[in-house]
């Protein structure tokens, strides 16, 4: 007798588990969980001499000055930024700090964190970042051996040649 | 969250006339995410175990949230071991159902839903598998689980490099600011980008604990980097 | 928890050994039907056909099965309670089980109470396979041989009849008894895999054999003592035995006589047996607690 209760049991049991994991698969739950797709892994590159949280704030300032984040755009949550770049999300909340500290982000309490809609402000960021490019492209450029003059014609050389090209791919 | 999750305090295990530990003072805060590395032999699977209650100190205490190594503590910590511990004959539906009867953290549906993107069948037995998908059900369950210390045991050795940014991906997925997780590993590189801190063991002491930005603020260099200079053979 | 603990333990042994059950009693109605045919039908007899020998040593021979069937029930049984135990506590299964939030005192009642009450199950099953056997399978004439129950239960009444209430109490000691032994048999063999586990990485099991003896041996010294110690008085109630007026005294008497001088010994005797129970528990509890490394 107990052991025919003991099979009953049994046997109700795996058929309700198998109920309910297969409603949960019909049903296509997407709780707390981030489904991760190829795709999402961006592999973004650090090196290992400065800081990662720096790091990451350079790529958000840059994608926001290529565009991919417009002006008043909502970014990715913290969690989101952390599994797409593959580091941890303190490191994350860091990097987004920092760029709050300089006003190119700012949090809505309830909503989120939003790209700045001051356009002065990323000019700005624009401006510093076209600096620090240009300082270590003339340094390499001397390191290289050349002068400042002669970096400079073979700036405007290139710009020629650049353009030439262009119209011989539009023609 | 002040109290730390784990905490030793001249902690020391010896087996027979080897100690594997030596008097080792920790504590750890939640809401990071720890690197445990050292060469082999340096004593990382035995801190660990005596933190999951698997060892018991010669010497000196261990705690977990406040708790030495008990049934508190075990239903505190989630463990993730080296080796495949699961059942052979169990099927993974019985084993997330198993989780499930004795963790009250556990959380059903996201297992479920883990282990459908992963696209393990519910009904296979864990033999019929193969060893990288025994690993990743195993993932599955240990981070289901809202556990307040997850320790990982080398997590992302053994398997292939797309399954590693999966089982990298989900432990920053699962992060959350009153656990802490710690990982015991040697493929630094990998690991790297997802630690907050990093503790360097070697011969059953601490080298050093530090943060991941300031080695890199102090020193410019990355832990891998540090590492190969301080374990140099 | 603990219950918990038994249902999984429960469901992981009666995967393997429910089938084995429901082979004994398969087996054993095949061994009934070719045991009644040939007992029918008459035995062997030189003037038969070839074809109804060769039937009837077919039949015999299924009547064996039901024996080789219990026998082998009863090992396999034995062994899979050992080897799950084994395999959940001493291998790779242990990270499993020694991380679940429960106390190592829980997982060993757990152990213990589904080995026995498999034990019971096997016992159970065995007797009712032998009474399928015999209230089937042995009547000469018509299906069902009520001869051997009704001798039985004529005896019974007998027994109860002149002796009352009192025949209850020898029957409770011994089934008391063999709970007792069960439970001590079991974590015997508990504990020698434990030590065996502990003292060798490589070959626990080899050690937990070694150790199995040397429990053996340890325990039958300490019983050996205290016997001896006991054998004086022992004597002495036997001496008392000889100058009583048995053939005067009516069985009743004599049952008292007998029953209530055996007592002490008896009593004596289970409380040795459950301390030994007992100190194989604490020491199983203690090696798995503080000893157990799994690598």
């Amino acid at each position: 007798m107990f052991l025919l209760i003991m099979i009953i049991k049994f046997f109700l049991d795996k058929i309700i588990c198998m109920v309910y994991y297969c409603h949960s698969v019909l049903v296509n739950h997407h709780t707390n969980t981030i489904c991760l797709k190829g795709s999402d892994f961006l592999a973004w590159q650090f090196t290992s001499d400065r800081p990662i949280y720096i790091q990451v704030s350079d790529q958000i300032v840059s994608d926001i000055l290529k565009g991919a984040y417009k002006m008043g755009e909502k970014l990715p949550s913290v969690r989101e930024f952390a599994v797409i770049a593959a580091v941890n999300p303190n490191t994350v909340q860091k990097a987004l700090s920092e760029l709050e500290s300089v006003g190119l982000i700012e949090t809505q309490r309830n909503t989120g964190k939003f790209v700045t809609q001051e356009r002065s402000v990323i000019e700005m960021a624009r401006k510093k970042r076209g600096e620090l490019l240009a300082v270590e492209f003339l340094k390499s450029m001397a390191a290289l051996g050349y002068t400042c003059e002669q970096t400079i014609s073979l700036l405007e050389a290139t710009k020629i040649e650049e353009g030439k090209s262009d119209e011989r791919s539009n023609a | 969250m002040s109290e730390a999750t784990l905490e030793c305090k001249g902690l020391s295990k010896h087996f027979g006339t080897n100690a594997a530990l030596h008097d080792l003072n920790i504590s750890l805060p939640t809401g990071k995410i720890i690197g445990l590395l050292g060469p082999n032999g340096s004593g990382k699977t035995t801190l660990i175990k005596l933190a999951c209650g698997l060892l018991t100190p010669t010497e000196g205490e261990i705690k977990v949230c406040g708790f030495k190594p008990g049934i508190e503590s075990k239903a505190l910590v989630s463990y993730l071991p080296e080796r495949t511990y699961l059942p052979e004959w169990m099927t993974v539906l019985e084993c997330v159902r198993y989780f499930q009867d004795f963790y009250a953290d556990f959380d059903y549906e996201r297992a479920v839903s883990m282990l459908q993107s992963l696209q393990v069948p519910a009904n296979a037995r864990m033999k019929t598998l193969s060893k990288g998908t025994k690993e990743k059900v195993q993932l599955v369950l240990v981070m289901s689980r809202r556990a307040r210390l997850y320790l990982l045991d080398e997590p992302i050795g053994g398997v292939d490099p797309a399954a590693r940014d999966y089982i990298l991906g989900t432990i920053i997925g699962n992060y959350c600011e009153d656990s802490t997780v710690l990982i015991s590993t040697h493929l630094i590189a990998d690991v790297e980008k997802i630690l907050d801190e990093f503790i360097f063991i070697k011969n059953g002491q601490l080298v050093s604990y530090a943060s991941t930005d300031s080695l890199r603020e102090d020193l410019g260099k990355s832990i891998d980097e540090y590492f190969r200079e301080v374990f140099r053979c | 928890m603990l219950g918990k603990l038994i249902k999984h333990d429960f469901r992981s042994l009666s995967r393997v050994l429910f089938p084995t059950q429901l082979a004994v009693l398969g087996a054993s109605i095949i061994a009934t039907i070719g045991f009644a045919f040939n007992i029918r039908t008459g035995f062997y007899t030189s003037y038969e056909s070839g074809g109804l020998q060769l039937l009837r040593v077919i039949t015999a021979f299924l009547s064996g099965i039901m024996v080789l069937a219990i026998i082998a029930a009863s090992i396999l049984v034995a062994f899979i309670i050992f080897q799950r135990f084994y395999k959940n506590l001493m291998c790779d299964e242990g990270y499993l089980t020694f991380t679940l939030p429960v106390t190592t005192t829980q997982i060993l009642w757990s152990k213990l109470i589904t080995a026995m009450i498999w034990t019971f199950i096997s016992g159970i099953v065995i007797f009712i396979s032998v009474n399928i056997f015999v209230l089937f399978g042995t009547g000469t004439s018509g299906i069902v041989n009520t001869e051997a129950y009704r001798e039985m239960s004529k005896f019974i009444g007998e027994a109860f009849g002149l002796l009352g209430g009192r025949l209850i109490w020898p029957i409770l000691e011994v089934i008391l008894f063999m709970i007792v032994a069960t439970a001590c048999n079991i974590l015997h063999v508990y504990l020698a895999l434990i030590m065996g586990g502990v003292a060798s990485q490589k070959h626990k099991i080899l050690a937990g054999i070694g150790f199995y003896f040397a429990i053996n041996i340890a325990v039958t010294i300490v019983a050996t003592t205290i016997q001896y110690f006991l054998s004086g008085a022992m004597f002495r109630t036997m001496d008392s035995f000889n100058g009583l007026p048995w053939d005067l005294k009516n069985s009743v008497e004599i049952y008292d006589l007998v029953f209530s001088s055996t007592q002490p010994y008896y009593w004596f005797y289970l409380l040795f047996s459950l301390a030994i129970t007992a100190g194989f528990f604490i020491l199983s509890r203690y090696f798995l607690k503080n000893k157990l490394n799994l690598e």
